[in-house]
């Protein structure tokens, strides 16, 4: 058990998102290392395709062309830059609210009918206690940390965005 | 004005201008509270109405009024320190009860969970779990180690993935939380697990769900209250406060508008980004996992989203994104940085997929 966890420790440098197309929405400066300050390896136009291969923290490692650097993950957006349309494309549709007091990651609409109780005694019988999670952790040598949540006025400029915040 | 040169009584409005300026000033409240949110909306959307003109008219007396309270606590100190005094106590409730509700309201977290499981019971109607034991342990595992560091760390947190065709997942009061099986395929490290479990953690920590029953209350004991009120004033001057009543009654319909709920839930969403991405950190994960997840959330449903979003509670994904990008990108890297779990991720993946 204790090898298994050192081979863990060792894992935790960068995830991997090799394969993954994305592009630039605005034109972007690829970095030599995943640091601000270090040197400007290939500038990227807006709306141009780059190849998602390694993420570490804030920054992603891509590859443009010829080129491979490391781009802020903010400067990033995945899929392709062109609207899906046509045959292929899938219909929009309204998602509607639910008001079953339920809240989703992103809203969609639940069916709702009588109530499981054998899958939801199932449910209860799934969980671990705080012991359990404490050994899990320390297992995976992941330590607790304190730090206070982040507070809107600590972030966005007073008024709201900037104009233009959110075009793309 | 009547001016007695030396009488302290007479200088100063009279009764009756003193009266028509009370009313001049309840009018002014009734017209305001009349544009704001029709107006807010009107002027969000850029269209040039009477009520977006009014909301901008409304906006601009009250950064007056701001700059005028900035300049009297500047010249003030005192003045200063107990707002300063204030602010910091109501920084600590919060940070003691995130929430914001007050205790009156709570319930007890054996009520909650009460209340919650029912929900859950309800919910798995239309769902099923995942089969694979092992992933539904490794998951709780994630999840209680993430809760422990909330401000609810007691309550009886679980966690389960479900069979499901569209990436998300959901939170229910009382400490349940799910999460669709897509999602997780969308997902690629143990951090983003987190960060993601720690966005429905968030939810339930500061009772989300729980806040529209509390609001629905609260307006319920303010009109009975303004009731009673009005019941013992004398004839006259309840039939002028009538309309007021009629305002609440009004505001307290706003209220409930899909357009209300929808903005005051899109506040409710970019909370949980942020708590998802500390609670992912406390628990010694590097901060960004969120991030990345909403990234390719985001080009998932593109196209789902490009209509129909306006209404919903859920911001775009595209404005999540950029608004926790804006939110993460002011903190200091290094205090963002921590464990990603990838392999422990994939491996607990993979030990499903071989079975």
């Amino acid at each position: 058990m204790k090898r298994f966890a050192a081979a863990l420790v060792l894992a935790a440098a960068g995830a991997a998102s090799a394969g993954e197309s994305g592009y630039v929405p605005k034109a972007a400066e690829l970095r030599d290392q995943p640091v601000a300050t270090s040197r400007v390896v290939a500038r990227i136009d807006a709306g141009r395709p780059v190849e998602l291969l390694l993420r570490r923290g804030a920054w992603v490692q891509v590859g443009s062309g010829s080129a491979t650097g490391w781009l802020r993950l903010a400067e990033v957006r995945g899929g392709s830059s062109k609207p899906v349309s046509g045959a292929g494309a899938k219909p929009a549709r309204p998602i509607k609210r639910s008001d079953s007091g339920i809240r989703g990651f992103s809203e969609e609409e639940l069916i709702v009918g009588s109530p499981n109780q054998s899958e939801a005694a199932k449910f209860r019988g799934l969980g671990v206690d705080a012991r359990q999670a404490a050994s899990f952790a320390r297992a995976a040598n992941l330590k607790s940390r304190k730090r206070d949540y982040l507070e809107m006025d600590e972030y966005m400029p007073e008024g709201g965005p900037p104009p233009g915040f959110f075009d793309e | 004005m009547v001016v007695c040169a030396g009488c302290a009584v007479h200088t100063g409005p009279s009764p009756r201008e003193m009266q028509a300026m009370q009313e001049a000033q309840m009018q002014k409240a009734l017209e305001m509270m009349n544009v704001s949110i029709e107006g807010q909306q009107d002027f969000l959307e850029g269209k040039d109405t009477e009520a977006a003109r009014a909301y901008r008219r409304q906006t601009e007396l009250a950064e007056q009024q701001d700059r005028a309270l900035e300049e009297q606590m500047r010249r003030d100190p005192e003045y200063a320190r107990m707002q300063a005094e204030s602010d910091r106590e109501y920084r600590e409730f919060l940070r003691q009860n995130p929430s914001g509700i007050e205790t009156e309201f709570n319930l007890s977290d054996a009520e909650e969970a009460e209340l919650g499981f029912g929900m859950v019971q309800q919910f798995l109607s239309g769902q099923r779990l995942e089969a694979d034991e092992g992933l539904q342990r490794y998951v709780n595992s994630v999840g209680m180690w993430v809760a422990q560091q909330c401000e609810r760390p007691n309550l009886p947190w679980r966690f389960a993935v479900i069979e499901g065709q569209n990436p998300n997942a959901f939170a229910v009061p009382g400490g349940y939380v799910f999460i669709t099986r897509s999602m997780l395929d969308l997902i690629e490290t143990e951090s983003e697990l987190a960060a993601v479990l720690g966005h429905e953690i968030s939810h339930i920590v500061r009772k989300h769900h729980l806040r529209w029953v509390y609001l629905n209350k609260e307006f319920e004991t303010s009109v009975k209250r303004s009731e009673e009120q009005l019941g013992a004033l004398n004839p006259a001057t309840a039939a002028k406060f009538r309309d007021l009543g009629k305002l609440v009654q009004r505001s307290m319909e706003q209220m409930n508008s899909p357009q209300h709920k929808a903005q005051l839930s899109k506040g409710e969403e970019m909370q949980a980004d942020t708590d998802g991405a500390v609670l992912a950190w406390r628990a010694g994960y590097e901060a960004w996992g969120l991030l990345a997840v909403l990234q390719r959330f985001e080009a998932t449903v593109r196209d789902r989203y490009a209509a129909g979003a306006a209404l919903t509670g859920h911001p775009e994904p595209l404005e999540r994104f950029k608004l926790l990008a804006l939110a993460l990108n002011s903190q200091p890297e290094a205090q963002t940085l921590g464990d990603t779990g990838e392999q422990r991720f994939q491996q607990a993946l993979a030990r499903g997929q071989s079975r």
